[in-house]
């Protein structure tokens, strides 16, 4: 599975991280621990920033997190209304992901909320924060 | 030491009569009657670019201009650093000074909007984040959401950047923009995503900037007014908005102020004047606080109660800006820079000269603020 199935609209087709895709479409979130000094990442890199090995292994993140930040991005000619939000997991690392419109009634920042996976209708595949 | 000794600018605007090389010569030109050179006296060319969709970029185009320009044989090449190209350009520029490499430099900046492509998300993460909707306006709205929730500012004070550049750009005989707009004006127009008007972004124009930069010794030849660059820092910073430790400063910008204070051995109470990355007012309110130049939390009150206009305790954007100007990712960092050597040099400009200025710096971002500059000048 090719890497531009990620997200609403892919840009990138190859990486060496394609399993991550491959377990978001089993409805998995993976991220990626460095197999020679342990360095978490999320999301998932083929490559070790810290120790430069280039072996990293995926393993299933914990999907909770809390809000940091959101944008509600108004209806254009262009696209629909979709909002975007910025959560800190409580494994430490950032994510910047879609909120569903449904869940954006009444969001404050601060809000527990959980990184799950999606399949849209036309097959992208993506992860989306929720209440 | 590395000297200024000539600025030039086109003129801006939407849609400007001229190919690309003919936009970019009148701004050579210009620098080249400024410093009283000729083609053949510029020892490298370094041309400052960055494609934002839909922009007309000639491959190789150093390699255009130094034909047109007739600075051939001598070296010439692209630097490119998304919106902050043009600074880098003059960072590159003074590091090939310094070196003793070369004696005079050019640097050039243009851009030319052309047929629309399919580059997009050019300044965001294209692995991660574009996918899921990212790009400069989320950036934009993420940035400025935080900072009125955390320093209780409001969409006003924040504005009151566009109100202030725009009324300086009015001045201002080249600039795209020469109508000022009022506070009423885009609290009125449409949002781009809340808390961001439409209208306080700067928009894609068309147009080129030009220094001619040389070392001391050769400027003492030269020139009456030589602008030196006192300090020169640029930081980089995480392209995704999720790696970035905080939504409340420029990580990036606080290493290149910190690095550019240093060298030139200045606090930041030595400046006078400023010009600053203004392509949407978060941007210039937050180059203010992790440049050092204000405190945390009080910028966009301090633009709001007038402090960044002539007369007020820091001066800035007095050409009028990304505001006035457009946004020039190749550009706008050359023009910051000229714009303040002019100033510093006291060249006349009508009603927004700072009388008596003797040191300023230039803020340039790029690439989401992933990159920043900090230029330190003095006369």
């Amino acid at each position: 599975m090719q890497f531009e199935k990620f997200g609403n609209k892919g840009y990138v087709s190859s990486s060496k991280i394609n399993g991550f895709v491959e377990a978001l479409a089993n409805g998995k979130i993976m991220g990626a621990n460095c197999r020679k000094c342990g360095e978490f990442y999320f999301p998932p890199r083929s490559d070790c920033a810290t120790c430069l090995s280039q072996e990293t292994e995926l393993r299933e993140i914990d999907p909770n997190c809390e809000l940091l930040e959101f944008a509600d991005v108004p209806l254009t000619e262009k696209h629909e209304r979709f909002v975007v939000g910025l959560a800190k997991l409580r494994e430490g690392p950032k994510v910047m992901a879609r909120i569903p419109v449904d869940q954006a009634s009444g969001l404050k920042v601060g809000a527990k909320m959980k990184l799950l996976p999606v399949t849209y209708p036309d097959g992208q595949l993506s992860y989306e924060l929720r209440k | 030491m590395v000297t200024i000794i000539g600025v030039g600018e086109s003129k801006f605007g939407h849609r400007l009569e001229g190919s690309a090389r003919e936009i970019s010569f009148e701004a050579f030109a210009e620098a080249m009657n400024d410093a009283k050179l000729l083609s053949k006296d510029i020892d490298c060319l370094l041309v400052s670019s960055s494609s934002i969709p839909g922009a007309e970029v000639e491959k190789g185009n150093a390699g255009l201009l130094a034909t047109y320009f007739g600075t051939i044989p001598k070296p010439a090449f692209n630097v490119e650093a998304s919106c902050a190209s043009g600074s880098v350009g003059v960072r590159v520029a003074w590091s090939l000074i310094e070196s003793g490499l070369h004696d005079v430099v050019a640097v050039v900046g243009y851009q030319k909007i052309g047929p629309p492509s399919s580059v997009k998300g050019g300044i965001n993460d294209m692995m991660w984040e574009v996918p899921l909707g990212a790009d400069h306006s989320v950036f934009f709205s993420l940035y400025s959401s935080t900072y009125m929730r955390v320093h209780g500012a409001t969409e006003t004070d924040l504005n009151s950047v566009t109100v202030k550049n725009r009324k300086h750009g009015s001045f201002n005989e080249k600039v795209a923009f020469k109508e000022p707009v009022t506070m009423d004006q885009i609290q009125r127009s449409p949002y781009s995503i809340p808390p961001v008007r439409k209208l306080t972004v700067a928009d894609e124009t068309e147009g080129s900037a030009c220094l001619i930069l040389c070392s001391d010794e050769k400027a003492r030849g030269l020139t009456d007014t030589p602008i030196s660059i006192k300090g020169i820092g640029m930081g980089a910073g995480s392209r995704s908005l999720a790696g970035r430790d905080s939504l409340m400063s420029l990580s990036a910008l606080e290493n290149a102020s910190r690095d550019a204070f240093r060298m030139a051995k200045m606090e930041r109470k030595d400046i006078d004047i400023a010009e600053v990355h203004d392509m949407c007012p978060i941007l210039e309110t937050l180059s203010y606080e992790s440049s050092g130049l204000v405190a945390k939390g009080q910028a966009a009150k301090q633009v709001y109660d007038g402090q960044m206009e002539i007369g007020g305790t820091l001066p800035s954007n007095l050409d009028g800006g990304m505001q006035s100007y457009g946004h020039l990712p190749g550009v706008n960092g050359i023009q910051m820079i000229g714009g303040l050597a002019k100033q510093l040099r006291g060249d006349e400009r009508k009603n927004i000269q700072a009388r008596g200025a003797e040191t300023a710096v230039a803020i340039n971002l790029g690439g989401a603020a992933s990159y920043a500059t900090t230029t330190i000048l003095a006369r």
